[in-house]
């Protein structure tokens, strides 16, 4: 089955080793990527660590594949996306993220690079953009903004990452607010293609109708 | 000097920055930066420089010691793969257990940074030689004589009018591992040029209990030199030849950066050894010699004497190569031929609609005749001669 949606729950190298393996995969030998690391506080994580742990993360791919990336920053012109074989969107704060690729329009570009079949990865941050809301992180809302929506790519659901067993009454409430939560452990991740979803990794869960929904294999999604 | 406990410095950082603004005599220009109103009365060069002088650095940094520069490649626990900055010893110190109080020292510490590898152009590269004076267990006091000799330093090497050299102050919040803290910048800038900071680092900690105040000047010796050989000078002043060369081809001024920039960052690599892979540091080098081939692949370049020349460079002031030239040479002329394979392959592959399974890591001419076996000649040589590559 081929994917070009993924989206990785919030881990480190190790942790999302399954959708990271799946979605490097999928690329062909030769690929260029396309890496967004803007979610990212530049005071806390700079833009050196930022491509470095990007590096080590595809140095962490068991094939031999040559794969290259360039990295996009704030003050760089806005790139073409359909130039690149797939595009990587890091994690960080996603209200912020959301901002600055709507401002940029990058988000526009991204939505149609998918809808022509592009290949797209979104870590944290850059998985919850692609839910209906992004209100299941309004902790990250520092900048009181009014607009909870994301890109609604798929359909009814939003998305939440760093999921713990630890949390699910607050899920409970996401759900009974926003409509449908799919909650990503950070040691899982999802791939999308038009109408089917794969877990890779740990088993996620959809908190609906004041349900909560194990998922451990491949189901269609709204 | 004792380390002090650790303590919330906003306040202090504040009056402490106007105070330096009185204690180095500063005036504010209509534009927000600051600069020296009795600058005339300076002291002048001696003679004219189009590189720092170190012995005019020691004579103003007095006392300092000069230490060995590290490895421009750190190990895969760290958070970046290489060092960015000089002022990184203080963290191999703090690693190793040593002492951080009370030092007073300067090294030449060549840099990388990652994130500029594809944001190369006129004045910026990917790695640079940084200038970093280091004076810990410091005071509000000590930044004040510090930036002191900083302004002497940029006026023994080259005239300044009124408005040559300007100074701009900046606070903010920094990281360093998992180390937060705040900073006073004060960056100075001659003829618009920004050549070196005053950073004064207050309360960086040393562990859960203790502090230190550090003073770091760095001081980007490229960027130092371009400032003074004036506007109309090349960034990397010592390929001169090679621009005017390019510039004469229709070259832009940014494109020839960004053709000398990857093979310098590549020799500064190669002479520790690094290999190139698909790996970490190897993986770097390789996506520096794509990113070469990617600009320089239309135009005859003499390799040997770009790396010649930069292998000089970085070892000028002091920094040790592991590899010798000849082998520098060879490893980057070696990886550079594999990625003129894989562009060559990307392009064939894109012409003639063929998924082609040819191996890369090879020269090139033995990847032209096996390629020879499946692809038409005449789109082979269409495609080679809009290369530099000679049929």
């Amino acid at each position: 089955m081929k994917y070009n949606l993924f989206l990785g729950g919030g881990g480190d190298i190790a942790d999302s080793k399954d959708i990271d393996y799946e979605f490097f995969n999928c690329l062909k030998d030769g690929s260029q990527i396309l890496y967004i690391p803007v979610a990212m506080d530049e005071n806390v994580i700079n833009y050196d660590s930022c491509a470095d742990w990007f590096t080590k993360l595809l140095s962490s791919i068991e094939n031999e594949k040559d794969i290259d990336f360039e990295m996009w920053r704030e003050i760089d012109p806005v790139p073409q996306v359909d130039q690149y074989d797939a595009i990587y969107i890091g994690g960080g704060n996603t209200y912020y993220l959301r901002n600055i690729l709507n401002e940029t329009e990058l988000s526009t570009q991204i939505v149609n690079y998918l809808h022509k079949g592009g290949i797209v990865y979104g870590g944290s941050a850059g998985a919850i953009i692609f839910g209906k809301s992004i209100g299941t992180v309004m902790e990250e809302n520092d900048i009181s903004s009014t607009d909870h929506s994301g890109y609604g790519l798929l359909g009814e659901w939003s998305v939440r990452c760093h999921y713990s067993d630890t949390s699910d009454d607050f899920f409970y409430e996401l759900s009974s607010t926003l409509g449908p939560v799919i909650a990503i452990p950070e040691t899982s991740g999802l791939a999308f293609n038009q109408n089917l979803m794969k877990v890779f990794g740990d088993p996620v869960y959809l908190y609906r109708n004041g349900i909560k929904e194990k998922i451990t294999n491949e189901i269609k999604y709204e | 000097m004792e380390s002090v406990p650790r303590k919330n410095n906003t306040q202090e950082n504040k009056s402490s920055y106007e105070s330096i603004v009185l204690a180095l005599g500063l005036e504010r220009s209509k534009d927000g930066n600051f600069t020296i109103p009795d600058i005339d009365n300076m002291e002048k060069p001696t003679k004219l420089c189009d590189d720092l002088e170190y012995e005019l650095l020691m004579e103003k940094f007095e006392g300092f010691n000069c230490v060995d520069s590290e490895p421009v490649t750190r190990p895969l626990s760290d958070t970046t793969l290489f060092t960015t900055s000089g002022v990184q010893r203080i963290e191999t110190m703090l690693n190793n257990t040593e002492n951080i109080l009370d030092k007073e020292m300067v090294v030449f510490q060549p840099v990388l940074r990652s994130q500029f590898i594809d944001g190369v152009k006129e004045g910026y590269s990917s790695s640079f030689l940084n200038l970093s004076i280091i004076k810990t267990s410091s005071e509000i006091r000590d930044v004040v004589s510090m930036s002191k000799k900083m302004i002497s330093l940029i006026a023994c090497h080259t005239e300044l009018g009124r408005n040559d050299l300007t100074i701009n102050f900046e606070e903010n919040n920094a990281f360093w591992g998992e180390n937060k803290f705040r900073n006073i910048v004060i960056s100075f800038s001659v003829r618009g040029v920004e050549v070196g900071e005053c950073v004064y680092i207050s309360d960086f900690p040393i562990n859960e209990q203790r502090s230190v105040n550090i003073i770091d000047i760095g001081i980007g010796l490229e960027r130092f030199s371009w400032a003074l050989r004036g506007n109309s000078s090349f960034y990397f002043g010592k390929h001169s030849e090679l621009y005017l060369d390019l510039i004469e081809q229709k070259y832009d001024i940014d494109k020839v950066a960004k053709i000398i920039d990857p093979l310098r960052s590549m020799t500064l690599l190669a002479m520790e050894n690094v290999e190139p892979s698909n790996k970490n540091h190897g993986y770097r080098l390789r996506q520096l010699s794509k990113r070469f081939i990617q600009h320089s692949h239309t135009t005859k370049i003499n390799i040997e004497n770009l790396i010649k020349t930069s292998y000089e460079e970085w070892s000028k002031w002091g920094h040790k190569s592991i590899c010798n030239i000849e082998s520098v040479i060879n490893l980057i002329k070696q990886e550079n031929d594999r990625n003129f394979n894989r562009l060559i392959l990307n392009l064939l592959q894109e012409e003639s609609g063929l998924n082609l399974y040819i191996n890369i890591n090879q020269d090139t001419q033995s990847f032209l005749e096996q390629i020879n076996f499946s692809v038409d000649k005449s789109i082979i040589n269409n495609i080679l001669s809009n290369t530099n590559y000679e049929i």
